[in-house]
């Protein structure tokens, strides 16, 4: 079928390198992980912009964007973290602009990385090793481990099991959200090439990408928060 | 799609890492940086102020206070030269007076002194004058003319004596 192919192709995440390296083996740079080049790149480079020639004194409307930006995605991660936990706040706010980048990139026609399940895994990956690390920082790793047993000792395999079932949730939300939102705006786009998916993807990349980019951060805020209690 | 890729997976982790400090160095650092600094300043100013104010009221203590001292010492001041004054104005009408009552004095001195001078020479020049008309009328020599010519600058001499 024309349209089941069509969209199978686009579902594929194109190998685009593949590196010869010497004890590692083959290095398979995939479509995902490129794009992630180019948001890092484009990051580097607004940043760059933005950030040049800050001054204290009648900043221009440069600096008072960017400063702006910086301070309401600060507040709200500060708000979601509370004072306990405030010193992820530049992590989260970074993963925070690379979900939120990753999700609407589909406006610029790319392919979002997020529907790449490597992706969102080492995402969930990644937020789960901080909630645990700031656990240990926090409870120390005697604290860490008692934790487990909290708040009855019967709870235990449950608590162990959230270990997986929390980052499962994560990365499974976010790729479901991202993969579901990029076949409809991929199959509109087949059917209506025009007008159309303008106003749908308004919705599933703006709206739906941002706020999956928001969970997401959410989430890991209030797991971080659980593990400091 | 679904196919597990651990490669994909350690470069997302590494990517994430890279953009965590690309927004750390060029983005979180510079702008609360400049938001701090910012901070700080405004805190300085309105510390400054602050200090200035409590200076101004400080000052204008002292101030009230200085008029205040200022207001007494010009009471102090006016009273001790009224006091002054007065003693001074004492002094110099006494020393008047006391001038006053010895030029009178010496005044009176004097007059009685001259009176009794005159008197006593209007009395000299009586007697001659009554030795002389003595005299010349006991030698009988004198005429009735002369006699009235005597008289007469008897009269005159005593009449202008005094």
């Amino acid at each position: 079928m024309h349209l089941a192919e069509e969209l199978n192709a686009q579902l594929i995440v194109d190998t685009l390198f593949v590196f010869d390296v010497p004890v590692i083996g083959d290095l398979t740079i995939s479509e995902s992980i490129f794009i992630s080049w180019i948001i890092i790149l484009a990051v580097l480079i607004l940043c760059l912009i933005f950030t040049h020639n800050l001054k204290v004194h009648n900043p221009g409307k440069r600096q008072l964007a960017a400063e702006a930006a910086v301070t309401w995605i600060q507040n709200l991660i500060k708000d979601m973290l509370g004072e306990e936990a405030i010193e992820y706040t530049e992590y989260l706010m970074a993963v925070l602009i690379y979900i939120g980048l990753a999700n609407t990139i589909g406006l610029f026609g790319m392919k979002p990385p997020t529907k790449d399940l490597n992706i969102t895994i080492a995402l969930a990956v990644m937020s789960i090793i901080v909630v645990q690390v700031a656990g240990i920082r926090k409870k120390r790793v005697g604290g860490w481990l008692k934790s487990f047993t909290q708040p009855v000792a019967i709870v235990t395999p449950l608590n162990i099991m959230e270990l997986a079932i929390k980052p499962l949730s994560l990365c499974m939300r976010l790729f479901g959200n991202v993969i579901g939102a990029f076949v409809i705006m991929e199959i509109i786009k087949i059917v209506v090439p025009i007008g159309i998916p303008v106003v749908f993807s308004a919705y599933f990349d703006i709206f739906d990408g941002l706020l999956q980019a928001y969970v997401f951060v959410f989430l890991t805020s209030i797991y971080i928060k659980e593990a400091i209690e | 799609m679904l196919n597990i890729s651990p490669t994909t997976m350690v470069f997302t982790i590494i990517n994430l890492l890279i953009l965590f400090f690309i927004l750390r160095k060029f983005l979180f650092k510079p702008i609360n940086n400049i938001i701090a600094k910012r901070e700080e300043e405004m805190k300085a100013a309105e510390e400054e102020i602050r200090k200035r104010e409590e200076e101004t009221i400080d000052l204008k203590a002292q101030l009230d206070e200085q008029l205040a001292n200022i207001e007494d010492e010009k009471t102090a001041i006016l009273a001790d030269t009224n006091a002054k004054a007065a003693i001074e104005y004492d002094k110099i009408v006494n020393a008047a007076k006391d001038e006053a009552a010895v030029i009178i004095d010496d005044a009176t001195k004097k007059a009685i002194i001259e009176q009794e001078r005159v008197k006593k020479a209007a009395e000299g020049q009586i007697a001659d004058i009554v030795v002389q008309a003595t005299e010349k009328m006991l030698a009988g020599t004198v005429s009735e003319e002369e006699n009235r010519e005597l008289y007469e600058k008897f009269l005159n001499k005593a009449g202008g004596s005094q």
